[in-house]
C-alpha cells in the first residue's frame, strides 16, 4: 500500500508541472496587462514602465518562467502584482473558508443524495419513486446561482430564519452549502437509484433475502456497501471542484474563498495569484484522487491487486 | 440508523430556531464594497475603495467637504503666495497617531517624500511633480524633496516649482495622507476608525479611536462587507444587515414608488461625464462634421428617463455642473435630419459601419444597444464589441476602437481634471480620442496656471468651447446615484468625492 501512495504521489509531479507550464503560458500569451490595471486610469508613463521593470514584466518569457518554476520550488509563490500581498498568506485566509464551504456542501450532498436514491429506488415504480426523479432533475438542470437567489429571498428575506448572506458560523454556512450541494445530492441520488437497482438484482442479494436477513439490513450492509464504491468517483471530483473554488456561491453570499480570489486575478491579469491559485487547485485535484485510488484499493481486493501488479 | 437521524434533524432544527431573531449590532454601522480594496497604503490608492478606506484610518492636511470644498484636516489653515508657488499650512496641536505617537511636522514631510521614493514604488507620484526637488528625489540623486520644508514646529511649507491651481484638490487625495510607518513597515494614521480586521474578500472590521482630534465616531464599531451581487445587497439591506446602500439601477423604481422607503432615499449628483470616445485619427471620425452627425444622432434625454430612470443630466460638454460657472446649453439636441444631412455633407450618405467597444457588464449593454438602434436609425451600423475591463481598456490606450463608451470620475473637484488628463493633445493622441487642439492645450495650460477666479472661469470656458464644437466625444450625462439608507440611520446624506466620508456624526435610533 506505501509502494502505491508513493508511485501515485509521483505520478502527480509531471500533472501539477504541466498545468503550471500551461497557465503560465496562458496567462503570458493571453492580451491584457496587468500594470494598466495596477496604476488606474490616471497614471503617467515613468511610472508604468519603472513597475514592468520591476514586475520582471520585460524580461523574456523563458526567463520569467524560470524564475517562477524556481520560486514554487522554493515554496515561493511571489506577491500579488495588485495588492504586494504575498500569495501563500491569502491562500492561507482563504483556503479555511473554502474548505468549510465545500465540506458543508458535501455534508448536504452525500447523506442526502444517497438516502434519497436508496429510497427511490426500494420504491421503484411508485409515486414517490416518480417523485424524486422529478426533483433530481431538477436538482441537477437548476443553475447554482438561482438557487442561491431562492434561498436569499426565501430564507433570508421572508422567513428570516438565517442571515441571508456572510460567514463567521454555521449559521451563515447552511445556505451557501444547501446551494452548493444541492446538484450534487441530486446527482448522487440519480446515480445511487441506478445503482441500487442493478445490485438488488445480484443474486447474492436474493441469496441474502433468503437467508432471512431482513429488508434493512440486506439493503444498508450488501446493497449500500457496493453501490458506494462507484458513487466516491463522483463524490471526489464535485469535492475536489468545490474546494477549488465555487465562484458563483461565493460572489452571492459574499464568501471570502479561493474561488473569487481566483477570478479576480484573472480580471486584473495579477498573474502571480493566478498561477498560485492554479497550483493550489493542481495540487487539490491530485491529492483527491490519490486518496480515491487508496480508498478503491482499500474497499475492493480486486482493485488493490490490479493497482500493485500495474 | 434511525436515532442517530433523528439527532441529525433535532441540530438541523436548532441552528434554525437559534438562527431566528438574529438582529444587527445597533452599536456598528454596515456597509459594504462590491470588491477588495487594493490595499490599506496610501502609495497604492489608486481604486476608489482603498481611497475610502484612506479615509477611515488617515487624515490629510486638508480634506474634502461634503461638496467641492475643501476643510481644514490636520492643517488648522493655509496661506498660499500671490504668485501660487508657495503653500503654507498650521498645524493643528496635540494629535496622536493611532498608536500613541504625537503627530509632528516632520511626520507630513517623510508621508510625502515616501510617495516620491523610488522603493515605495507608488503609482501617484505625480501628485508631487510640481514640487520643487521632487524629480531629484524620485531619481535618487537627492535625499530629501527641497520643496517640502517644516518651517517650524508647526509650519510646514511646499514649493512648488510652477505655479498649479488644483494642488490644494491633491493634498486632499488618498495619497497625500499622513502617516507613519513603525519599525515593522506598519503603516498608520490619526484617523477616526482603527483597524481591528480584515478578511480578504469578506468584509473589514473597525473599531472607533476615541483619541481622535476631530469629532470622534458616535458608534463604536464599522464594519464594511465585501458584496459583489447586487441581489444579495439588497436582501442584507431589506434584512437589517447593511445600514446604507446604493440603489441598484434595476431596482430604482421598486424603492423610488415604495412609499415607507421613498422618503430614506437621498441623492447625490455625482462628479463625473459618461460619454463615447471617437477616435480621431482615423476615418470616419477623423471628419468633424462626421463627429457632429453622431452627437445629433443620439436621444441623450431618452436614454436617461428610459435606461437611467431619469438619473442623470445631459451634458453639454466634458466638465461637469459645478466645475463650470454658468453650466453651458447643450448644443447638439436630438436631430436625426440633421445627422443624415452631415453623413451626406462628409460622403457618407449610403451609411458607414463602425464599432462600438464597451467593458464585459452587461448593465451598459442597455445603453450601448439603445445608442446602437438610435444610430442605426441614421445609417450608422454599429458592431458592439464587449470584452473584459483589462483588455478592453488596453485597447482604447492602443486606439482600437472607432467609438468606445467610457466615464471618468473626479480624482479632485477641480474642471482641470475633466481636462488636462483626457484632452491635452500628448495624453490624448497616446491614450484616448487621438485627438489634440494647440489652442486647446494652451488654455488647459492657463487653466493650471490661474490663481484669479473669473479668469480662471474664462479659460474654462474656452477650453470647454473648442471641445464642444470639435465633439472628440459624444458628451453623453453626468450621473445622478441614489442612496438608501436605513430608517434609524440619523447623521449620514451623500459627499461629491469618495474619499470625503469619514462616517463620525451617524447614529442609531432604536
Amino acid at each position: 500500500m506505501v509502494a502505491l501512495i508513493i508511485r501515485r504521489i509521483l505520478q502527480g509531479i509531471p500533472v501539477i508541472l504541466g498545468v503550471m507550464t500551461i497557465s503560465f503560458l496562458l496567462m503570458n500569451v493571453a492580451p491584457g496587462d496587468p500594470v494598466r490595471a495596477m496604476v488606474g486610469d490616471y497614471y503617467d508613463d515613468a511610472t508604468v514602465e519603472s513597475l514592468r521593470e520591476e514586475l520582471g514584466l520585460n524580461e523574456l518569457l523563458g526567463v520569467q518562467y524560470i524564475h517562477f518554476i524556481s520560486n514554487v520550488c522554493r515554496g515561493d509563490l511571489g506577491k500579488s502584482f495588485m495588492t504586494q500581498r504575498l500569495v501563500v498568506d491569502d491562500l492561507k485566509q482563504k483556503v479555511p473558508f473554502t474548505l468549510q464551504l465545500a465540506l458543508g456542501a458535501m455534508l448536504i450532498a452525500v447523506p442526502f443524495g444517497i438516502l434519497l436514491g436508496v429510497f427511490a429506488a426500494i420504491n421503484r415504480g411508485k409515486l414517490i419513486d416518480r417523485i424524486l426523479i422529478v426533483i433530481s432533475l431538477a436538482g441537477v438542470s437548476a443553475p447554482v446561482f438561482w438557487i442561491a437567489l431562492l434561498l436569499i429571498l426565501i430564507v433570508g428575506i421572508h422567513l428570516q430564519w438565517l442571515p441571508p448572506t456572510g460567514f463567521g458560523g454555521i449559521k451563515f454556512l447552511i445556505l451557501p452549502a444547501i446551494a452548493l450541494g444541492t446538484r450534487s445530492m441530486a446527482m448522487l441520488a440519480r446515480t445511487s437509484r441506478a445503482y441500487m437497482l442493478d445490485v438488488l438484482k445480484e443474486d447474492y442479494i436474493r441469496t441474502a433475502l433468503a437467508k432471512g436477513l431482513s429488508q434493512r439490513v440486506v439493503l444498508f450492509k450488501h446493497g449500500l456497501r457496493n453501490v458506494l464504491i462507484p458513487l466516491i468517483t463522483i463524490v471526489a471530483a464535485d469535492f475536489g471542484s468545490y474546494l477549488s473554488g465555487a465562484v458563483l456561491t461565493e460572489s452571492i453570499f459574499g464568501w471570502p474563498g479561493v474561488g473569487r480570489f481566483a477570478l479576480n486575478a484573472i480580471m486584473k491579469r495579477d498573474f502571480p495569484v493566478i498561477q498560485g491559485t492554479v497550483l493550489f487547485m493542481a495540487l487539490i485535484f491530485v491529492v483527491i484522487n490519490i486518496i480515491v485510488d487508496i480508498f478503491y484499493a482499500w474497499a475492493d481486493p480486486r482493485v488493490r491487486e490490479k493497482m500493485i501488479y500495474e | 440508523m434511525g436515532m442517530s437521524f433523528k439527532i441529525f434533524i433535532i441540530f438541523i432544527i436548532s441552528l434554525l430556531v437559534n438562527g431566528c431573531g438574529i438582529k444587527p449590532n445597533p452599536t456598528q454601522l454596515n456597509l459594504y464594497f462590491p470588491g477588495d480594496p487594493k490595499s490599506l497604503d496610501p502609495a497604492l490608492a489608486t481604486d476608489v475603495r482603498t481611497g475610502q478606506l484612506c479615509a477611515l484610518l488617515y487624515d490629510n492636511l486638508v480634506r474634502f467637504g461634503r461638496g467641492a470644498e475643501l476643510l481644514p484636516g490636520l492643517a488648522k489653515k493655509w496661506e498660499i503666495s500671490p504668485d501660487g508657488l508657495k503653500y503654507t499650512f498650521q498645524l493643528r496641536d496635540s494629535v496622536l497617531f493611532q498608536d500613541g505617537k504625537n503627530f509632528e511636522c516632520i511626520d507630513i514631510k517623510k508621508s510625502f517624500e515616501r510617495i516620491l521614493h523610488p522603493k515605495t514604488n507608488s503609482h501617484r507620484k505625480w501628485l508631487f511633480k510640481k514640487v520643487s526637488g521632487s524629480s531629484e528625489f524620485s531619481s535618487g540623486s537627492v535625499e530629501s524633496v527641497t520643496g517640502f520644508r517644516c518651517e517650524d514646529e508647526n509650519n510646514f511649507l511646499i514649493e512648488l516649482n510652477q505655479a498649479f491651481t488644483p494642488f490644494l484638490g491633491f493634498l486632499a487625495m488618498a495619497s497625500a495622507s499622513i502617516i507613519h510607518e513603525t519599525k515593522t513597515g506598519e503603516i498608520i494614521g490619526t484617523g477616526p476608525w482603527k483597524l481591528k480586521e480584515w478578511i480578504h474578500d469578506g468584509h473589514i472590521l473597525f473599531n472607533r479611536n476615541l483619541n481622535y482630534f476631530d469629532d470622534v465616531p458616535k458608534l463604536e464599531s464599522l464594519k464594511i462587507r465585501i458584496l459583489p451581487e447586487a441581489l444579495p445587497r439588497t436582501a442584507e439591506f431589506v434584512a437589517g444587515y447593511l445600514d446604507i446602500m446604493e440603489v441598484p439601477e434595476s431596482e430604482f423604481s421598486i424603492w423610488a414608488n415604495d412609499f415607507e422607503w421613498a422618503p430614506h432615499i437621498q441623492y447625490q449628483d455625482d462628479l463625473n461625464i459618461f460619454y463615447l470616445g471617437l477616435n480621431c485619427s482615423r476615418p470616419p471620425f477623423d471628419n468633424v462634421l462626421v463627429r457632429q452627425a453622431v452627437n445629433y444622432a443620439i436621444d441623450v434625454q431618452r436614454i436617461i428617463d428610459k435606461v437611467k430612470n431619469g438619473n442623470a443630466t445631459a451634458a453639454s460638454g466634458p466638465i461637469p455642473p459645478g466645475l463650470i460657472e454658468p453650466y453651458p446649453k447643450i448644443k447638439y439636441g436630438f436631430d436625426p435630419q440633421r445627422a443624415r444631412k452631415l453623413l451626406a455633407d462628409s460622403g457618407y450618405e449610403d451609411g458607414l459601419e463602425i464599432e462600438l467597444w464597451q467593458s464585459q457588464s452587461s448593465q451598459l449593454l442597455y445603453v450601448t444597444e439603445a445608442i446602437q438602434a438610435q444610430l442605426e436609425a441614421v445609417g450608422i451600423h454599429v458592431k458592439i464589441v464587449r470584452n473584459d475591463w483589462n483588455l478592453y481598456s488596453k485597447a482604447v490606450s492602443e486606439g482600437v476602437p472607432d467609438m468606445y463608451y467610457r466615464s471618468w470620475y473626479a480624482d479632485y473637484p477641480h474642471a482641470e481634471n475633466f481636462l488636462a488628463p483626457l484632452f491635452e493633445s500628448e495624453v490624448s493622441q497616446r491614450r484616448w480620442t487621438r485627438y489634440s487642439h494647440n489652442d486647446l492645450d494652451s488654455f488647459i495650460h492657463k487653466i493650471q496656471f490661474t490663481v484669479d477666479g473669473q479668469k480662471l472661469q474664462n479659460y474654462i470656458h474656452q477650453a470647454n468651447s473648442i471641445l464642444i464644437h470639435d465633439v472628440p466625444w459624444v458628451y453623453l450625462w453626468h450621473t445622478r446615484t441614489a442612496h438608501i439608507s436605513q430608517p434609524n440611520l440619523k447623521g449620514w446624506s451623500p459627499s461629491l468625492m469618495f474619499n470625503a466620508e469619514k462616517y463620525t456624526g451617524i447614529t442609531k435610533e432604536w
